[in-house]
């Protein structure tokens, strides 16, 4: 259910009202969602998911606890807000223990699209139906999910804080497969208004790729130029986001760890003209404007032209360090350059391009090296050219070398990826050298 | 405690420990490593919606594909892996699964002495291969999604004498040792897969040596599992498990419960994770 300012904020001090502890936040969801599934050419299941709940936290000095529902009538609210209480008296202290925030100032959020917010099933099944065709059409097995909705978020606390958004996010993916099973292709876009989505479009592409990808030939594994496409930057960027952690820098457990102690805010770690940052009013990926415990969101540049600009920090190992916390990011963006993809392509001698990734996982955080693998569309490059298709990779390899390594950048957009597919990202196609492929895959 | 003991000296005896020389070495790994990569490599390829494409756009699809039942030699002679809901404190165990079948009774073997025998299904599965009960599998994680078929218990059954973890370690000239998981990634029809661990020590002529870092281990799913030469007898059992297995789209988190004993692999690619050249 998605509901108005004025009643979140009636529910949430309604909640707090309630309350017998020294202090207490109150969270309130709301989601709204339809869906619709398909595989082996054929809709298989669709949805439509609506709920409204409440999360209370009560604090008694340095003890916590918790409590939620989706009744939202004053008997089961205040059931909720005693059982919290409750909770909270059982937990042991946490030393960490801040009190809630106070009343904060956030940008306006730019986050809710009323043509997604009404978007339902019906519309979601016309929209994936000419993607069907395609593929039968193409003689491919094609498999995709559409989901399309609103959510809004309120957050109180008993210091004075409220602030409440609405967001609307809608994400497509497809991948198809060729009936002898040697070829597979894939397209996604992740946005927050479903008018800027071209299903039609990202189905095409899938086929294409999924036609172009048949017989795969095996290259060796070793050190390649390659071309990423902006889904695979998607997830190497964004889970790298994940490392840019005071905490985890300062007690030597990252890669931004300086070695003798403390971290490596401030230095230069990557090439001139890598600028990565986050930004509640970009105009193509809109990020939330709170983050946590109600911390505002503003733009924060986490790379300048190669420097780590900011790391973030929590409440408390801000106070610990006598320093501002600086919240988690909301959306990342990567700007870009100016070349087309067609372009990356023709400017290479050799070098093997790459749809997407799949499967990443860190393996050493002290030297943010990530391993995962190729997916849906890896193919040679000869002389400014794709000239084959070839079998998939395993990699073994840095976003940190990968940023270091870059030959050209294409223009930056909005896509999605596999590992981080719920986030507002806009990031370039990359053209980097010496990235290390580790060892073959069969998998189709 | 004694665990939480254990684990700090663990911790500090790492800050020393050797960085492992890459190569082909032979393995022993705990259930507390194993665990997982069952989990990852005969779990996940065996579920049947996945092997007839319905996971396609999301998880992927399977290596083991409907005309591999009952002929694919999947591990050595000693793999015997059953999946049940029935188990006594299995994360995945319930009377009767989403779509109403008895649990009890349901067991099946998913490899049978080494071969494959058995899918994972749903009602809505089984028959599609001709099957005409499903084995249990069904599961939705919450009322507002729909049940799709997930992974009941999955464990590695032990070996039929009573063998001592050293006994796994005697016969080995080059190897190493590994408990507790950590990094863990493998293709979508789960051919090639890259694991971690927590701890590792070096096994030298028949011994337990010094703690290793840097360790991991990449190998082919058929490959691996066709080099289990050895098995520790059901009193080294572990059960292990993850409370958050994604599958499906929307994405559903379901629980799941792996018991294995420890068990020995031969020659398997060894990655040392500090090297760029790895």
């Amino acid at each position: 259910m998605i509901i108005s300012e004025a009643e979140a904020k009636r529910i949430t001090q309604r909640a707090l009202s309630f309350s017998k502890a020294e202090s207490a936040t109150v969270r309130l969801r709301g989601h709204e969602r339809g869906n619709i599934r398909f595989a082996l050419n054929n809709s298989t299941t669709n949805g439509f998911q609506d709920g409204l709940s409440l999360s209370v936290e009560s604090n008694f000095g340095k003890r916590s606890g918790s409590a939620s529902t989706n009744e939202l009538d004053d008997r089961s609210i205040e059931a909720t807000v005693r059982k919290a209480e409750e909770n909270a008296r059982l937990a042991p202290e946490n030393a960490e223990f801040l009190p809630p925030l106070g009343p904060q100032k956030y940008l306006e959020s730019r986050a809710f699209f009323e043509s997604t917010a009404g978007a339902r099933p019906e519309k979601l099944a016309a929209l994936c139906g000419p993607v069907i065709q395609e593929a039968d059409r193409e003689s491919v097995t094609a498999a995709g999910f559409l989901e399309a909705g609103a959510e809004c978020e309120a957050l109180a606390t008993s210091n004075g804080l409220f602030v409440f958004e609405p967001s609307t996010a809608v994400r497509f993916t497809v991948s198809a497969r060729t009936s002898d099973g040697t070829g597979s292709g894939w397209a996604g876009q992740h946005q927050h208004d479903i008018a800027r989505l071209n299903v039609s479009r990202l189905g095409k592409s899938a086929m294409q790729k999924t036609v172009q990808s048949r017989n795969p030939v095996a290259l060796d594994p070793g050190k390649y130029t390659v071309i990423l496409e902006p889904a695979a930057v998607c997830d190497l960027l964004g889970l790298m986001i994940g490392n840019f952690d005071a905490r985890s820098a300062d007690e030597g457990r990252s890669f931004f760890t300086k070695k003798g102690g403390g971290n490596k805010l401030g230095e230069k770690l990557f090439g001139e003209k890598i600028n990565l940052y986050s930004d509640p009013h970009h105009a193509l990926a809109p990020g939330s404007v709170f983050s946590g415990e109600g911390l505002p969101v503003a733009r924060r540049d986490w790379v300048k032209e190669g420097v780590v600009n900011e790391l973030i920090y929590s409440r408390f190992w801000a106070k610990k360090n006598g320093r501002e916390p600086v919240p988690n990011p909301t959306n990342l963006i990567m700007e870009g350059g100016t070349t087309p993809t067609d372009e990356l392509i023709r400017d290479t001698k050799r070098g093997v391009l790459v749809t997407r990734f799949w499967y990443i996982r860190e393996v050493d955080p002290r030297t943010m090296l990530f391993t995962g693998l190729t997916r849906d569309g890896t193919f040679l490059i000869e002389d400014g050219k794709i000239s084959k298709p070839v079998k998939n990779f395993r990699f073994n390899e840095s976003p940190v070398a990968m940023l270091s390594n870059i030959e050209a950048m294409g223009i930056s957009e909005r896509t999605t990826g596999s590992e981080v597919d719920d986030w507002p990202v806009c990031v370039p196609p990359l053209l980097v050298k010496d990235f290390n492929f580790a060892s073959l895959s069969d998998a189709v | 405690m004694a665990k939480a003991a254990r684990a700090c000296e663990e911790a500090k005896e790492k800050q020393k420990a050797k960085s492992v020389e890459p190569g082909k070495k032979d393995l022993v790994l705990h259930p507390t490593n194993l665990w997982l990569t069952i989990h990852e490599s005969v779990g996940h390829p065996t579920e049947l919606d996945r092997a007839l494409g319905f996971e396609a756009n999301f998880a992927g699809t399977s290596f083991v594909t409907p005309d591999k039942l009952g002929k694919l030699r999947y591990g050595s002679e000693l793999v015997n892996i059953v999946g049940d809901r029935t188990q006594k404190g299995g994360l995945s165990t319930i009377g009767y699964d989403d779509d109403g079948v008895k649990t009890k009774g349901a067991e099946f073997h998913i490899l049978r002495d080494g071969r494959f025998e058995n899918y994972q299904m749903s009602v809505g599965l089984a028959q599609k291969i001709g099957r005409k009960r499903s084995n249990g599998c069904a599961f939705a994680d919450s009322w507002d999604n729909f049940p799709l078929q997930r992974m009941p218990n999955i464990s590695l059954q032990p070996g039929k004498k009573k063998v001592s973890i050293e006994e796994l370690f005697s016969d080995i000239k080059d190897g190493i040792y590994i408990m507790g998981d950590s990094s863990f990634s493998i293709d979508q029809q789960r051919y090639n897969f890259q694991f971690t661990g927590q701890v590792f020590w070096e096994i030298k002529n028949g011994k337990l040596g010094q703690m290793l870092r840097d360790v991991a281990y990449q190998g082919n799913t058929v490959d691996f599992w066709n080099s289990c030469d050895a098995l520790c007898g059901k009193e080294e059992y572990h059960l292990g498990g993850a409370m958050n297995c994604g599958k499906g789209q929307p994405q559903q988190i379901a629980p799941v419960s792996h018991g294995a004993v420890p068990a020995r692999f031969r020659k398997v690619n060894i990655l040392n994770t500090e090297r760029s050249d790895i």
